[in-house]
């Protein structure tokens, strides 16, 4: 299981995420229903335009001004899942930063994605509900397992510096990393929603820059 | 620009299900914008055919408000998806007859203008001597006034452009476009096209929109795309504020009532007419109240996307103008002043329905009657 999931399976991914990838993005700028003109929502001025475009894909502005609770939920959910994944990069391209620093932030926001996760899944029981579908729950309980089991690596008091890892991938001669249950585990699912990533909701990630900026791009008239 | 799939990038993390004053009201699926997305989508990527029924309800249960849309963190165009949905459906035969009776009606008269042109005469002479102002019809003009059905759209534009001694003349037909809301673009562009033959009959320079909010969505930005842009359109509201900022027009008394005042959203959030009846309603309002929330946030009234004129929608309409019922209350405005016909129509039929008092007024009524 070692062997396939750090040899053969990462390339699956990457093939799987890249040709889903151009697919998806075919698709979505191909089935588009036209929209009718409207007042510029923003403004005329290409300043305030910008500004409107990047405090609704940073700031989530409309959920802000909607729903104050789902606002917070989710900053700290995609703010937790930027900074861990961040740290996987600084792990796999063997950056050092102090250990207990990275330890103690890793840890934290671990956690606080964790807490983010489980809160967002018990919404699917019940507010929104009614316009949940499969999809919604397969992902969270995915994210939960991938969180869990990383979390589990760091607190089991092993060492991990994958980086000479990533550079055997990169020269495709992948050598197996040290046996771990938790390790097995998270490189097996996080690999299996990467795969997942263009195919289904998760496009957004790349979708929400382009449909962003379309209240924006009506001229006047 | 390329047309994306909005329904793409939808996460379904309900944010339009709290936007929706619909969904607010009936907590049922097919009301919630996330839902209604994925399942429009079927019908605008296949050929449906027989089952088209299941949609029906998906398409014509939504006002086309978009307030789900400013309030979506990837601003998902549900109104687009619902009224390219309504023109599939209509063009396979499922509509809301009265809407299609209305929309044909409207092309017919275009086609026999002439004939209508006696009678419209002879009753809007009825109107000068009953109201004693004077009301120009088919006249050559600087300024083409587009009125609704109804005194209460042309006496008071006609006081005002009398008193400022306006070049204008009353187009015989009406601002309101029923195949709009039927999804039906090509039927809305016939109907659309009466006014600017008309106005090319009288010379006319400018296009005046009375208090309608669909109609001022069309003419204002679908109607340069069709037929450029040597005529003008404006909103009798924006032709209003200007007299006002001019000082064409005085103000000779006020209101003391508390005044309220309701964003349509095709003219407000939608159409960008949110600062002038504001600026008409603080000239001549003493206790001017906003809504809350207001202007671009504003909720729908229950009866936009032509909920009013489909019969077999009332009970529905009436139960989403509860949202907006619990705003007006909470201003204890006596007055609700809007500058859309529908809204006009639905705020009265939610006073009436619910035995709440209020008076409903245009902006420009209000100013007629303060001048």
């Amino acid at each position: 299981m070692m062997d396939f999931v750090f040899t053969s399976l990462p390339y699956i991914t990457f093939t799987a995420f890249i040709s889903g990838l151009i697919w998806r993005i075919w698709r979505f700028f191909r089935a588009g229903v036209p929209s009718y003109p409207l007042f510029p929502m923003a403004s005329q001025d290409n300043f305030q335009k910008f500004k409107s475009y990047l405090t609704q894909v940073l700031l989530f502005a409309p959920l802000f001004k909607n729903d104050r609770k789902l606002w917070g939920l989710s900053w700290m959910f995609h703010l937790s899942l930027f900074l861990i994944v961040a740290g996987h990069f600084r792990m796999f391209l063997g950056i050092r930063i102090d250990e207990r620093l990275a330890f103690t932030l890793g840890s934290f926001f671990g956690l606080v994605f964790l807490i983010s996760v489980v809160i967002l899944l018990f919404r699917r029981f019940g507010e929104v509900r009614v316009v949940s579908t499969l999809e919604d729950y397969v992902i969270l309980i995915l994210l939960v397992f991938i969180a869990l089991s990383g979390l589990a690596m760091r607190f089991s008091g092993n060492h991990y510096d994958l980086s000479a890892y990533a550079s055997s991938l990169i020269t495709l001669s992948p050598q197996i990393p040290e046996y771990d249950i938790f390790l097995l585990i998270h490189a097996f699912l996080a690999q299996l929603l990467i795969a997942y990533l263009p195919y289904g909701k998760l496009f957004h990630s790349i979708g929400a820059f382009v449909t962003s900026y379309y209240p924006l791009r009506w001229q006047n008239g | 620009m390329a047309e994306v799939d909005f329904a793409d990038v939808c996460v379904r993390c309900g944010s339009c299900l709290r936007a929706c004053h619909i969904f607010l009201a009936t907590g049922r699926r097919h009301h919630a914008a996330a839902v209604k997305i994925r399942t429009l989508r079927k019908i605008l990527k296949a050929d449906v055919g027989n089952d088209a029924d299941r949609f029906y309800d998906y398409a014509f249960e939504c006002t086309g408000c978009r307030r789900c849309t400013v309030l979506c963190p990837f601003s998902v165009e549900t109104a687009s998806y619902v009224s390219r949905a309504r023109g599939l459906l209509t063009s396979s035969g499922r509509y809301p007859s009265t809407l299609n009776e209305l929309a044909e009606t409207q092309i017919m008269k275009g086609e026999n203008w002439e004939r209508h042109l006696r009678m419209f005469r002879l009753s809007i002479e009825m109107l000068e001597n009953q109201h004693s102002v004077r009301i120009p019809v088919q006249k050559e003009a600087e300024i083409l006034y587009v009125p609704l059905q109804g005194a209460h759209t042309i006496v008071p534009a006609a006081r005002i452009f009398n008193a400022v001694k306006e070049s204008w003349t009353l187009s015989i037909f009406e601002a309101s476009v029923f195949a709009f809301f039927l999804g039906d673009m090509e039927r809305v562009k016939k109907t659309v096209e009466r006014i600017k033959e008309e106005a090319e009959r009288v010379n006319a320079r400018e296009i005046v929109i009375t208090e309608c909010g669909h109609a001022y969505r069309v003419y204002r930005f679908l109607f340069p795309r069709w037929f450029g842009r040597d005529l003008k359109v404006r909103s009798i509201v924006e032709v209003v504020t200007e007299y006002l900022k001019n000082g064409e027009v005085e103000v000779k008394s006020t209101l003391k009532e508390p005044i309220t005042y309701h964003d349509p959203c095709q003219a407000g959030r939608n159409g960008g007419l949110i600062d002038e009846p504001r600026f008409v309603l603080r000239e001549i309002a003493e206790d001017f109240r906003e809504m809350n929330p207001g202007r671009e946030l504003n909720f729908c009234c229950g009866g936009g996307g032509g909920l009013v004129a489909v019969p077999e929608l009332k009970e529905l309409r009436l139960k989403a103008g509860k949202v907006k019922l619990r705003q007006i209350r909470e201003t204890e405005a006596k007055i609700v002043s809007t500058i859309c016909e529908n809204c006009k129509t639905q705020l009265k039929d939610l006073k009436e329905h619910y035995g709440i008092n209020y008076r409903v007024a245009g902006v420009t009524d209000l100013l007629a009657e303060c001048i």
